[in-house]
C-alpha cells in the first residue's frame, strides 16, 4: 500500500486486499477439491476396502443370462402360465376397482402421473451411431488424453451435471468383475466379449470389445416423498421417472464419451448390460442390503443404479465399508414390512440362493422374487415398500441422521437401537404393506424439481 | 435452518455464557452441565428445524423432546445451582 493515501486510494487498496482475502480460501479449496473425483468425497468413517463387505467366491460366479433367468423376464417359467393368468385377472379387477373408487394413490391423477413419468426419454441404445456425434476425428483433433484419475474426475463431473447422483468405476477383470456383465441381455441377445476394435450388434448378439475394460457405475436419485407413498401408482411412478431420467443421462453420457473419442456402451434396455447392485458394490457406491439391492451412504435406498462400459482408462474406485451390511444384520425392517414376505429374516447373509433367478457365488440375503413379483400383480405396480421403509431412506437434513451414519460405520453395537429409534421417528403406526404417508397429501406439497434434493451438501453423510 | 436464526441463537447463547462467566461463579461441574445442556438444546433445535424441512413433523417433535428435554434440564441445573447459591449467600 502506498504511503499517505487519499480516501479514494485507501478504499481502492482496501478493496484489493478484500478481493485477495476472498480468493485465497477459494484457491486452497480448489486444490483440495481436485484431489478426488467430485461426488466421492466422503467422511473418514466410510472406509475404502480392498474386498467388499459382501463375501464373493469368484470361482463360483458365472455370467448371468438375464433374459433367461430373472423373474422379471421369466415369471411364467417359475410359477406356471396358469398362475400368471390368474394373477393377471386379479390385477385387472383390482385396478378397475381402485380407479373407480378413487383409492388414494390410484386415482385418475395418479394414473396420469404414472403414465407421464415413464415417457419423454431417449431410447436406450447399446451404442450410438458415430455419425450422430461430434467426435474428435470429425473435428480433426486428437482424442482426449489424461491420466486415469483425470478421466475419472471429468466423467464424474459430466455424469453428475447430466443428472447422476454418485459415480464410481470398476476395471473389469476376466476372472472376477467381468463376470458381472450378462452373458445374455434381457432381450435374449448373447453378450460376446471379443478382441475386436469396435462394438457390434446383430439380431442374435451384441459384441463388447475386450478393450472396453472400464465400467462407469452411477446412481440416480429417487424422490423419498413419492416413494413413501408406495405401494400405489403414485409411489411406483418414482421408479418410472428415475428410469426415464436415466435413459437421458445414458445417451448424454454416451455422447460425452464419444465426444472425447472413446467407446460408450450402454444398456440396450432396462436393467441390461450387467448386474447393477454388484457393480455398485464393487465400485464403492454402496453395500449390498437385506433387500438385496444397493444401499448407499449418501442417499440410502433412494437410488437406482446404472452402468456403461468404455475403453477410456479410468481410475477404479474401491469398495466401501460404511457399516451398512452389518446394520442389515440387526435390522429386518424391509422384511417385516414386505407384504409378500419375499425377503429373508435370517441374521446372516448366506451362500444359498432362493431360486434360479439369483446368481450364486456371493453371500446375500437372497429374495424370493416370485413372491415379490406376484404381489406386484395385486398392486398393479412395482410395490417398493422395502426401499421406502429402510432407515437409510430418510433425508439426511437432521443432524441425528449424520450421527446415525457415524455410529453405523463405527459402533455396530448401536445398530439395533438405531433401528428402534427409526421405527419410532418414521414408522410407528405404519401398517405393514400400507403407504407410510397419505398419497393425497403429496399433491399439496411444495417440493423441489423431480422431488429430489440435488444439493450434495445437504445429503452429506457427516 | 436459516443462517439468521443460527446467528440469533449464537448471540443469545453468547450473552448467556458471558453473563454466567462475569456475574455468576460456576464450579467446573456446573460449567460442564451448562455446556452439555446448551449443546443438546442446540442439537434438538437443529433436528427439529431440519426434520420440519424434510416434511417429517412427527420425527421433528420427537427429536425435539428426545434431545431438548434432557438439554434443558442439564442447562437449568448448571445455571440454577450457582444462582441459588448466590441468592442464599446474598
Amino acid at each position: 500500500m502506498t504511503e499517505s493515501l487519499t480516501r479514494r486510494e485507501f478504499m481502492k487498496e482496501f478493496g484489493k486486499m478484500g478481493a485477495a482475502a476472498a480468493l485465497v480460501p477459494m484457491v486452497v479449496a480448489g486444490e483440495q477439491m481436485s484431489d478426488k473425483p467430485a461426488g466421492l468425497q466422503r467422511p473418514a468413517f466410510i472406509k475404502e476396502v480392498d474386498q467388499p463387505t459382501t463375501e464373493v467366491d469368484w470361482a463360483k460366479v458365472e455370467r448371468l443370462a438375464e433374459g433367461e433367468r430373472t423373474v422379471r423376464r421369466q415369471f411364467a417359467k417359475y410359477v406356471g402360465q396358469e398362475r400368471v393368468d390368474k394373477l393377471s385377472e386379479i390385477q385387472k379387477a383390482n385396478m378397475d376397482k381402485y380407479l373407480k373408487e378413487d383409492k388414494p394413490g390410484y386415482t385418475l391423477k395418479d394414473w396420469a402421473l404414472q403414465s407421464a413419468s415413464g415417457g419423454g426419454a431417449a431410447p436406450r441404445k447399446f451404442f450410438l451411431d458415430p455419425e450422430s456425434v461430434r467426435t474428435p476425428e470429425a473435428l480433426g483433433v486428437p482424442k482426449w488424453s489424461g491420466t486415469p484419475e483425470d478421466a475419472a474426475m471429468i466423467i464424474t463431473a459430466a455424469a453428475r451435471h447430466l443428472g447422476a447422483a454418485t459415480v464410481g468405476f470398476v476395471e473389469l477383470d476376466t476372472n472376477t468383475t467381468e463376470k458381472l456383465i450378462y452373458s445374455k441381455d434381457p432381450d435374449g441377445k448373447e453378450m460376446k466379449i471379443l478382441d475386436v476394435d469396435a462394438p457390434a450388434e446383430d439380431d442374435a448378439s451384441r459384441t463388447i470389445p475386450k478393450k472396453a475394460r472400464y465400467a462407469i457405475v452411477y446412481t440416480v436419485q429417487m424422490s423419498e416423498e413419492t416413494m413413501t407413498r408406495c405401494p400405489t401408482h403414485l409411489g411406483a411412478q418414482t421408479t418410472s421417472l428415475t428410469y426415464s431420467r436415466s435413459q437421458n443421462i445414458q445417451e448424454r453420457l454416451q455422447r460425452f464419451l464419444m465426444g472425447l473419442g472413446y467407446m460408450a456402451l450402454g444398456e440396450s434396455s432396462t436393467n441390461a448390460l450387467g448386474i447393477a447392485p454388484a457393480l455398485g458394490v464393487m465400485s464403492g457406491l454402496g453395500e449390498l442390503s437385506r433387500y438385496n439391492r444397493l444401499l448407499t451412504p449418501e442417499y440410502g435406498s433412494m437410488v437406482r443404479v446404472f452402468k456403461m462400459l468404455t475403453d477410456l482408462p479410468v481410475a477404479p474406485t474401491k469398495p466401501i465399508n460404511a457399516g451398512l451390511l452389518e446394520f442389515c444384520k440387526n435390522c429386518t425392517k424391509c422384511a417385516d414390512h414386505c407384504p409378500s414376505k419375499a425377503l429373508s429374516f435370517e441374521k446372516e447373509p448366506t451362500w444359498e440362493v432362493k431360486g434360479g433367478w439369483n446368481n450364486a457365488g456371493h453371500k446375500a440375503w437372497f429374495e424370493d422374487a416370485t413372491k415379490c413379483r406376484s404381489y406386484w400383480y395385486e398392486t398393479g405396480n412395482n410395490c417398493g415398500i422395502c426401499f421406502a421403509v429402510c432407515p437409510f431412506a430418510s433425508k439426511n437434513l437432521a443432524s441425528f441422521s449424520r450421527v446415525r451414519n457415524y455410529l453405523t460405520a463405527t459402533i455396530p453395537a448401536f445398530d439395533g437401537t438405531l433401528k428402534k429409534i427409526d421405527d419410532l421417528l418414521y414408522t410407528p403406526y405404519t401398517e405393514f404393506g400400507k403407504p407410510q404417508k397419505d398419497p393425497e397429501e403429496w399433491w399439496r406439497l411444495n417440493l423441489p424439481d423431480y422431488g429430489i434434493s440435488t444439493d450434495q451438501s445437504v445429503r452429506m453423510t457427516s | 435452518m436459516s443462517v439468521t436464526l443460527w446467528l440469533i441463537l449464537g448471540v443469545v447463547v453468547g450473552i448467556g455464557f458471558f453473563l454466567a462467566a462475569t456475574k455468576m461463579k460456576l464450579s467446573w461441574y456446573e460449567w460442564l452441565l451448562a455446556v452439555l445442556g446448551t449443546l443438546l438444546v442446540l442439537f434438538a433445535i437443529q433436528n427439529y428445524g431440519a426434520s420440519r424441512l424434510a416434511l417429517e413433523s412427527r420425527a421433528a417433535g420427537l427429536l425435539l423432546v428426545m434431545f431438548g428435554l434432557p438439554g434443558v434440564i442439564l442447562a437449568a441445573v448448571g445455571f440454577a445451582l450457582p444462582w441459588m447459591r448466590a441468592r442464599k449467600a446474598g
